[in-house]
């Protein structure tokens, strides 16, 4: 794996916490922690742009980062932060593991 | 519009159908799908799908197969003679399905069975079935007045019409909720980024909560009908589009009739019938609530 992808990987990992802890249990949403990690993903975003592989573990932890938050966010009225997080999130993703051919 | 739609929905005479024209361009594409499954039944429906429908072709042909839906014998009737009146369209190996016509065109009934499209092929699958030895020419006159009755407000609103100019939407929470407070209607993420293709694909997901900028209508009452249905429940409105100032696209004009993930843009927005409105949707753009 690309080092500097490494980096990243063990950066979002170590975000988790903040991120899915105050989405479990309050339902809330930590500011900090997700721009640090939209910070993060744009960077993955551009560095996997036109690849061919990417990294299991790096895939599997934005799998398991959004479906954690997509699932909080059913528990969730529309207009709650953690409900259009899930959104960017899920859109992030999609964006991360192939090169979409819409929106070009 | 193509000509072909336009001579149909226009209520000429089926001979005069252009059927060229029918294969090249977008809303033709599912027009003669439906022609075809409702004249010559999955010969025809086949042949659409190879000519650009060939997912949706499948699964009717797989619905249509596990729904056993044979009412008759048209079948054989049917598809000699639409091949006469069609010439050129049919590929006659592709006969060997013509027996099932009532299959198939009960397959599309269940298939879309919300849409005025599927509604109308199933009800023409039903009368064929019935009228399979007196089966004529006028029968295909038949054919053209179901599928425009079928259509109804779509062949208005599909670029070759002149009649009102009305879309519907199945209300979501977020409708409900400004409709209430006396407001017009926004899109999800009035300001996010998206791109029409990308509200084509992934306007039902969550991430259209954020990214998408525009609102999903049809110009068929029967597809919102079926998306209120199996979603929130919240009603349908109306919308005058003459009072609408901001932008309308149709993804079927717009993007490829292929196959594969790059023609879903396509796919989906013809067999929704639908016209996207960027933004906004203004309160006295309403016209009723159903």
């Amino acid at each position: 794996m690309n080092d500097r992808l490494r980096e990243i990987t063990e950066e979002i990992n170590l975000l988790t916490t903040d991120i899915l802890v105050p989405a479990r249990t309050s339902k809330s949403k930590n500011d900090e922690a997700f721009t640090k990690l939209y910070v993060l993903l744009d960077e993955v975003k551009h560095i996997v742009k036109g690849t061919d592989m990417i990294n299991r573990e790096l895939a599997g932890l934005l799998f398991f980062i959004y479906t954690s938050i997509s699932a909080e966010a059913k528990h969730v009225d529309y207009t709650n932060p953690l409900f259009i997080e899930a959104g960017r999130l899920e859109d992030y993703v999609n964006k991360i593991l192939w090169d979409s051919p819409f929106g070009r | 519009m193509d000509v072909g739609s336009q001579m149909l929905i226009g209520g000429k005479s089926f001979s005069e159908v252009d059927w060229q024209s029918v294969r090249v361009s977008a809303l033709e594409g599912a027009i003669s799908g439906a022609i075809a499954t409702a004249t010559v039944g999955a010969s025809l429906a086949v042949t659409a799908g190879r000519e650009g429908l060939k997912l949706t072709g499948k699964q009717i042909a797989k619905q249509a197969g596990k729904t056993m839906l044979v009412h008759g014998t048209s079948g054989m009737a049917i598809n000699a003679t639409s091949q006469a009146v069609v010439k050129g369209e049919v590929n006659a190996s592709e006969v060997i399905l013509s027996g099932a016509v009532d299959s198939v065109t009960g397959g599309i009934g269940r298939v879309l069975p919300h849409t005025g499209l599927g509604k109308a092929v199933k009800t023409f699958g039903d009368n064929i079935a019935e009228k399979a030895k007196g089966f004529t020419r006028g029968a295909f006159d038949n054919t053209r007045l179901v599928l425009g009755n079928g259509r109804g407000s779509v062949g208005k609103n599909a670029g070759g019409g002149t009649g009102d100019n009305v879309v519907y939407r199945a209300l979501n929470q977020k409708d409900a909720d400004r409709l209430s407070q006396g407001l017009g209607l926004e899109a999800k993420s009035p300001d996010g980024t998206w791109a029409l293709d990308e509200h084509l694909v992934g306007g039902s997901g969550q991430a259209s909560w954020a990214n998408d900028p525009f609102i999903s209508t049809t110009t068929d009452i029967d597809v919102a009908k079926g998306f209120n249905e199996a979603g929130s429940n919240l009603g349908i409105v109306e919308i005058d589009l003459n009072k609408v100032p901001s932008p309308t696209y149709k993804g079927y004009e717009i993007y490829p009739r292929v196959n594969g993930a790059e023609g879903l843009p396509y796919h989906y927005s013809i067999w929704q019938q639908e016209t996207s409105v960027y933004q906004y949707i203004p309160y006295e753009a309403i016209k009723e609530i159903k």
